[in-house]
């Protein structure tokens, strides 16, 4: 099913919020390959939010190449990056991933909706929440009567509902106790391991690293761009 | 899905949203009211009189003898002689006059003294002619016609026996009581202050007052019905009379003769050229009243935007989580557009009823009070010009929340900065 080269592929990326500062995010080269599970740990205010927005095509790079499943970001338009984000990329955030005043059902019938799936139908919702040891009765229920942890199950499950070939986590477990976030850390990799969906975790919790393949401080992959030149 | 979106987003926030709406439906209403109430008042000012050349009174201002004369707002100064209106009334080029004769009335109605003339020529609307609903025109002196409102007011039948009042207060100190008229015929309805009247003959006025004297009962000379009769009952004065005239031709010629009469200080008017001149004096008014209106209803689309731009702090984080499952940053602004529209549209449709509910209260207390027929249905299609300028006006100003929504999405990355 994978038919690119590398799930991610930067190239000589800068950005900076404003063109004459200081860019605060700058990376020579980094690639993954396919199917990998990536830790990236970082000091807050490091530039992780940032690379996770450059990546999945929120921000453009004020110079250099991002390639994600070898399209290349910075060459399509804001429109195509936003369809590409839809199809391509589930992305969970620390909290609040939901509209609160919408129902489970209908905030993951909302990713269906952008990612343009017609083929998408309630029983793949259901299943797949049943997948995540959400119980049916939930679905219906208003997004933001659910607890923290439950919240968060969702927004793992209107990551993966467009069978994503990436998914980008920004600290998605810093607001659940830990009986939670080891129960959510498995739920999300299982998940991911059925697809091969590359993973790409972002946090500063560095006890989190043994889940994954692969552990990267953010600080020594800008480094690592520096001492190449 | 977006508009699906809106209506769910907008319900997460009732109260700010309902107080806004209900905001815009008071602007919508007044907005529509006062057009409404112009443009009915013009129309039902316009059509209460119509084939009458001249109305002649005893000299006064224009306006007001029109207004006393046919819609019966305010009182007459002074009351013509009846030699003057048989000299007028017996010109060669008089094809008809209808003599009216006021000052009495019956809970709380005009009583409009004529003749049987006045059923036959008098006009209103599109020349349409006075109909009867039920029985006949008066033809004896105690006899009465009433007016379609009066009749469904009161509930009267032709053959009810009533009394009349001296004076033009609701409650009536000084009663005819001692002359009861007989309701003979009900008129069809105008849409006009002649529904609100009662009419009897000029002999009927002159009998309930003939042991009367400067406006009060004679004490001591009493003069029963039956012996009224006896007397001669021709009229010494009436307050008004309408002409109609052979032909146009000679209207400025006896206007003139009329305004230089030398016997008494009359005066003729066109009822056509007087509301012409009502208009250009209210004209300015309703233009004021169409202004506020108008800055209201500005002020309530104002209040929309500052409702959406001020939430827009607290939806940043809805906005992030939009971008994030893949909403173009032009989605974000539809969505506050559709979610501005949605509220002006449920403000027009809250404010049009509301005003169709007050007119349809209004109405009889207007045409009561003011001789106003007001219809109950203010949609017309100059109203939904207006309408669609709402919306466009709302469409405008919601332009700047809903492009700090897509600038803000633009710039700013995942993750809400606080």
């Amino acid at each position: 099913m994978t038919d690119f080269d590398y799930a991610l592929d930067l190239q000589n990326v800068s950005f900076s919020w404003h063109k004459r500062h200081a860019p605060v995010l700058k990376i020579t080269e980094w690639r993954v390959e396919p199917g990998r599970r990536i830790f990236l740990h970082g000091a807050s205010g490091s530039g992780k939010s940032t690379l996770l927005s450059l990546i999945s095509g929120i921000l453009v790079p004020t110079s250099g190449h991002i390639k994600v499943l070898d399209t290349d970001l910075t060459k399509i338009g804001g429109m195509a990056r936003d369809r590409f984000r839809a199809r391509h990329i589930g992305v969970i955030f620390q909290q609040f991933n939901l509209l609160p005043y919408l129902s489970v059902e209908a905030n993951i019938n909302l990713a269906v909706k952008f990612g343009n799936r017609h083929d998408a139908n309630n029983n793949e919702i259901s299943a797949l929440t049943q997948r995540l040891g959400l119980d049916r009765s939930i679905l219906t229920r208003k997004a933001g009567q659910l607890s923290v942890g439950q919240q968060q199950r969702v927004a793992v499950a209107r990551a993966l509902i467009n069978h994503p070939e990436l998914i980008i986590a920004d600290e998605p477990t810093s607001s659940l106790d830990s009986d939670t976030r080891d129960e959510f850390m498995r739920v999300l990799l299982e998940s991911a391991a059925l697809n091969r969906t590359t993973v790409i975790f972002v946090s500063h919790d560095k006890s989190l690293g043994h889940y994954f393949d692969q552990e990267i401080s953010l600080h020594d992959l800008m480094q690592a761009g520096e001492s190449k030149v | 899905m977006m508009l699906k979106l809106a209506i769910a987003s907008l319900w997460n926030r009732k109260l700010t949203v309902t107080l806004t709406v209900l905001s815009i439906a008071v602007g919508v209403f007044l907005l529509l009211g006062v057009e409404h109430i112009r443009s009915e008042a013009k129309n039902s000012f316009s059509k209460t009189v119509s084939g009458v050349d001249l109305i002649v009174g005893a000299r006064t201002g224009p306006l007001n003898l029109l207004l006393y004369s046919v819609f019966h707002i305010g009182n007459a100064s002074n009351n013509i002689s009846w030699q003057s209106y048989r000299e007028f009334s017996q010109k060669p080029e008089v094809a008809w006059s209808i003599p009216i004769s006021l000052g009495d009335s019956h809970k709380g109605y005009r009583v409009v003294g004529t003749s049987r003339d006045f059923f036959e020529h008098f006009h209103y609307g599109q020349k349409q002619n006075l109909a009867f609903k039920s029985g006949r025109a008066f033809d004896g002196v105690y006899e009465a016609v009433v007016g379609a409102q009066v009749a469904k007011t009161l509930d009267y039948q032709p053959g009810q026996s009533i009394t009349l009042a001296h004076g033009i207060a609701k409650v009536g100190f000084s009663k005819h009581d001692d002359k009861p008229f007989i309701v003979t015929g009900i008129l069809a309805p105008t849409g006009t202050p002649v529904d609100q009247a009662v009419y009897v003959s000029l002999a009927g006025i002159e009998a309930i007052h003939i042991d009367w004297q400067g406006g009060v009962h004679i004490p001591g000379r009493s003069i029963g019905a039956e012996d009224a009769l006896k007397h001669d009952l021709t009229p010494k004065s009436i307050t008004a009379f309408m002409v109609g005239l052979n032909s146009k031709i000679s209207l400025f010629s006896l206007q003139r003769e009329i305004n230089n009469y030398r016997d008494e200080a009359l005066v003729g008017i066109m009822p056509g050229i007087t509301l012409m001149e009502l208009w250009q004096m209210i004209g300015a008014l309703e233009n004021i009243l169409q202004l506020i209106s108008i800055l209201v209803l500005f002020a309530t689309l104002m209040g929309l935007s500052t409702m959406l731009l001020a939430s827009m702090k607290e939806r940043e984080r809805e906005m992030a989580v939009l971008r994030a499952i893949g909403a173009h940053a032009g989605s974000l602004f539809f969505l506050i557009e559709i979610e501005a529209l949605v509220v002006t549209v449920t403000g027009i449709l809250v404010g049009s009823t509301a005003l169709c509910i007050a007119l349809l209260t209004a109405r009889t207390e207007l045409s009561e009070q003011y001789g106003l027929f007001i219809g109950i249905n203010p949609f017309t299609p100059l109203t939904f010009q207006y309408l669609l300028g709402i919306l466009a006006v709302s469409f405008v100003l919601a332009l700047l929340p809903s492009v700090s929504a897509y600038r803000n999405s633009l710039g700013s990355g995942l993750v809400v900065r606080t």
